[in-house]
């Protein structure tokens, strides 16, 4: 029983990606100066989506999980979108370095005279590090290890469909164990050179971790949402309540485990009061930005504490669809609150372009993601723990 | 029915029947024990004592015959208490985490780590109480009202936070523990022969019948505890990684610490519950339930904990370099070339380069190897709170206080007879106490032994409809 996607699901999103394109090209005419943060933002939010669904694989197969089995087709099918996100942040990373625009702008250390003035900069690491070749080549070093990974584990997967045996087993075993080790420093190092390097002279040990820790939580909620949709479609008829229970489970702990290491983070810095530190923090909760910062730790944390604490409420198709499409959105405002204050100051806005353009990225990842999923089985038939999948019970 | 893919090991051998079970691990309660266990018992119990005397000359003399001095204010006892508070964590993380997330052979080991857990607490619980030199005053340690003392406590502070989260902390664990232990002292007790021995198991089982409701609440208590001990346990380390970060101290205040000391205290928890599960199987005859299969899931979670304790101080080192901040950039230098380079290299061989040898299957499926990884791990980890410690303190901001920390015996005389405490409680446990889970061992009988796993293996093929493999 394979996937169609067609009909109203299919104009919906293209209708959605087509809102995307008039929301850029609105943008760049009518408030340009807010056009690249916004695309940085989209193309980060959903490469961290589709690179959380492939960490949600590899998991499950290095911990040897069996439960995920039943659904793991789903976050298979992101690896379709890792290569467009992936790509665009590459674009944005060589448009930024090569153009001498003051408009379209969004890492400030990326400016040539910033690179030959800035006392900071010059007096430490970050000559090397935040070095535009060295930059570039890390991003291709992403690119290669996020999709090449989660690329062959979902050819595996599809192979064993038809070759059956546990040889692609035992390989995508290895591969994910690998691809978390490669992950485990990347995600950090991506996670400062897209997001944190926006605020050239801030630094935090924490950062890494709080970003991989938004970006499994995202990966997970999208899991869920298009697995619920599959359902209501009549599909996965062996995906029940207690899987759903599980992913939400997972959506609440990691929920708690991104506010544990936001306020951390927050906390230590807040406590210590250093100029070089406070910095971030004191523009995040002026009044400019306090209501996003705010809303954002609301959204991700109070929501899931009190809304998805109790067991019914995470068996429940509508209650769970609702409360993934709130978490999601309170990581969107979460990373809206890191990339704005450090590139347009205090010109943002949320309007037409920052709602168009979260629409249009969400309606080409649908797209993409659910025309992969079309095509395959939704059932990895042959994979060996399908049966304590289906028989999963809590 | 819960089923099991063959391609997962059993998790008890021997074709066990439930009361093969319950003879096995009652057996060393019931019998007598060897010359083995009383040589080493004496040798614990004497330095224990050896400790406990030295930590009365500390009473009586005063923290002078500590190697401290006026720039290194805090050394080896910060060093102890947060290694041994680190060793704890294992137990919790096993038998609440480990429970939230099903994994079934948590079943064998989740007994004596959590034995393992309060011993440790309470070795670590010694070092901040005689710290402060004035035993007699050291309820001052908590807010009591003004007539008690003379100092209120600060509650700006985050060591009064670690007071608060280690009490919290050792409470409920022991609340968890003991909970888990009474269906199993019944058991012991409806063995019993000897009238005086029967009379305390009955007293400790608070009149365990074994009847549905009491399971079913017993069920539900677990499970709350479990959700309870699961944010305890990490606040417990970030509190103790607060005592440092909060500071302007440089190598202490970085925002990475709070996970990186709970990644770091978990690393060396299942490391310390290696150490003594690869002596206890052997001795107590329990290799059918602690099975290789078991160390090898240690194995791997030490390794996966040795590697996020490496990326964090790998992150450390890289955002020190990157930041342009002259004093962290110099903490790390000096860690890794100063004085004390040799701790600091210790450190990195034993805690991110020697777990590395767990990814060859051989190695973790390697007795032998794994206990000597487990103890190069536990090494790593005091060395690792040392440089921390040490090596951020003894160069101060104003360069005519630099000065070296070097340990007395009485230092290294506490440290050692805190060992003796721990290993005596421990071997007193191993003879009194049922060291594994015995009603939630029998629970995955029927899916995870061997006997149950060859009978059923055929029925799990037809199960599905899948025409696979070997």
């Amino acid at each position: 029983m394979n996937y169609t996607f067609g009909g109203k699901t299919k104009i919906l999103t293209i209708v959605l990606a087509v809102i995307g394109l008039a929301a850029i090209i609105y943008g760049a005419v009518a408030t340009p100066e807010r056009l690249l943060p916004n695309l940085l933002l989209n193309a980060f939010i959903f490469t961290a989506i589709s690179i959380g669904g492939t960490v949600f694989i590899a998991v499950h197969y290095a911990g040897q999980g069996g439960w995920y089995s039943a659904v793991k087709r789903v976050p298979e099918a992101f690896a379709s979108f890792l290569p467009i996100g992936m790509f665009l942040l590459l674009g944005l990373v060589v448009f930024d370095m090569f153009s001498t625009s003051e408009t379209f702008k969004i890492w400030e250390w990326m400016d040539p005279e910033f690179q030959k003035t800035d006392r900071v900069y010059l007096n430490s690491g970050k000559k090397t590090w935040l070095n535009n070749g060295f930059f570039i080549g890390r991003v291709i070093g992403y690119i290669a290890i996020w999709w090449g990974f989660s690329y062959m584990l979902r050819k595996w997967s599809r192979q064993e469909d038809i070759i059956g045996g546990l040889g692609n087993h035992r390989k995508s075993m290895i591969a994910s164990s690998i691809f978390l080790v490669l992950f485990g420093v990347t995600s950090s190092t991506a996670a400062w050179d897209f997001l944190m390097s926006i605020d050239a002279h801030w630094f935090s040990t924490m950062f890494g971790w709080y970003t991989f820790a938004g970006m499994f939580v995202s990966g997970l909620c999208m899991v869920t949402l298009i697995t619920l949709h599959l359902k209501r479609q009549g599909l996965m008829p062996w995906v029940n309540e207690n899987h759903i229970h599980d992913l939400t489970k997972l959506i609440f702990a990691f929920s708690i485990f991104w506010t544990y290491v936001w306020f951390g983070q927050y906390m230590l810095i807040w406590y210590v009061n250093l100029p070089e530190e406070i910095n971030y923090f004191l523009e995040r909760f002026s009044t400019n930005y306090r209501f996003v910062t705010l809303t954002a730790l609301v959204l991700n944390f109070v929501f899931p504490l009190i809304f998805l604490m109790g067991r019914k409420s995470k068996r429940r198709y509508g209650y769970v669809t609702f409360a993934a499409c709130i978490i999601l959105f309170g990581h969107y405002l979460d990373w809206f609150q890191v990339i704005m204050p450090g590139t347009i100051k205090d010109k943002w806005s949320i309007g037409f372009t920052e709602l168009g353009m979260f629409a249009g990225f969400l309606g080409l990842f649908l797209f993409v993601v659910l025309n992969s999923l079309s095509k395959h089985a939704l059932v990895p038939k042959n994979h060996p723990f399908l049966n304590e999948a289906k028989q999963h019970h809590i | 029915m819960n089923i099991e893919s063959p391609i997962r090991e059993p998790l008890i051998l021997g074709n066990k029947s439930y009361h093969q079970i319950t003879e096995d691990i009652v057996k060393p309660i019931e019998g007598r024990a060897n010359k083995m266990w009383y040589l080493v018992f004496t040798i614990s119990a004497m330095t224990a004592l050896w400790g406990l005397g030295l930590i009365f000359y500390t009473f009586g003399t005063g923290i002078g015959v500590w190697g401290l001095n006026k720039t290194v204010g805090w050394a080896w006892d910060i060093t102890n208490f947060v290694w041994w508070i680190g060793i704890g964590h294992a137990g919790t993380l096993i038998s609440a985490v480990l429970l939230l997330f099903r994994q079934k052979w948590r079943m064998a080991i989740n007994r004596s780590a959590e034995a393992m857990t309060i011993f440790a607490v309470i070795c670590a619980a010694t070092f901040p109480g005689i710290h402060v030199g004035r035993v007699w005053v050291v309820y001052w340690f908590f807010p009591l009202p003004n007539e008690f003392g003379s100092l209120w406590v600060n509650f700006n502070s985050p060591l009064l936070w670690d007071l608060f989260a280690i009490s919290t902390y050792f409470s409920v664990s022991l609340g968890f523990w003991y909970i888990g232990l009474i269906p199993d002292f019944a058991t012991v007790r409806d063995r019993q022969i000897i009238p005086f021995m029967r009379k305390i198991y009955r007293t400790v089982s608070f009149g365990w019948s074994g009847n549905v409701k009491q399971w079913q609440r017993f069920e539900e208590v677990s499970l709350v505890l479990a959700g309870l001990s699961t944010p305890l346990v990490l606040s417990v380390h970030t509190i103790v990684s607060m005592d440092f970060a909060t500071s302007v101290v440089p190598g202490w205040h970085t925002t990475i610490f709070p996970p990186y000391f709970v990644a770091g205290a978990i690393f060396s928890g299942f490391a310390m519950v290696s150490t003594l599960l690869l002596v206890m199987r052997k001795v107590l005859n329990l290799e059918e339930y602690i099975t290789i299969n078991h160390m090898e899931s240690m194995n791997k979670i030490i390794m996966l904990t040795g590697s996020i304790v490496g990326v964090a101080y790998i992150t450390e080192l890289v955002i020190a370099w990157y930041s342009g901040v002259q004093y962290e950039h110099y903490a790390f230098l000096n860690r890794a070339t100063g004085p004390y380079w040799w701790a600091y290299w210790s450190m990195m061989s034993c805690n991110v380069i020697s777990p590395q040898l767990f990814w060859i299957k051989k190695i973790r499926r390697s007795l032998m190897w794994s206990f000597f990884l487990s103890i190069i791990v536990n090494i790593g980890m005091w060395f690792e709170r040392f440089v921390i410690i040490v090596t951020s303190l003894h160069r101060d901001y104003l360069p005519s206080s630099w000065t070296m920390f070097y340990p007395t015996w009485v230092d290294v005389g506490i440290f050692i007879g805190t060992l003796g405490i721990f290993f005596t409680l421990f071997l007193l446990f191993s003879r009194s106490f049922p060291v594994i889970a015995i009603a939630e061992t029998k629970s995955i009988l029927k899916q995870s032994g061997d006997g149950w796993k060859k009978k059923t293996e055929s029925d799990y093929e037809k199960m599905g409809n899948t025409e696979h493999h070997h």
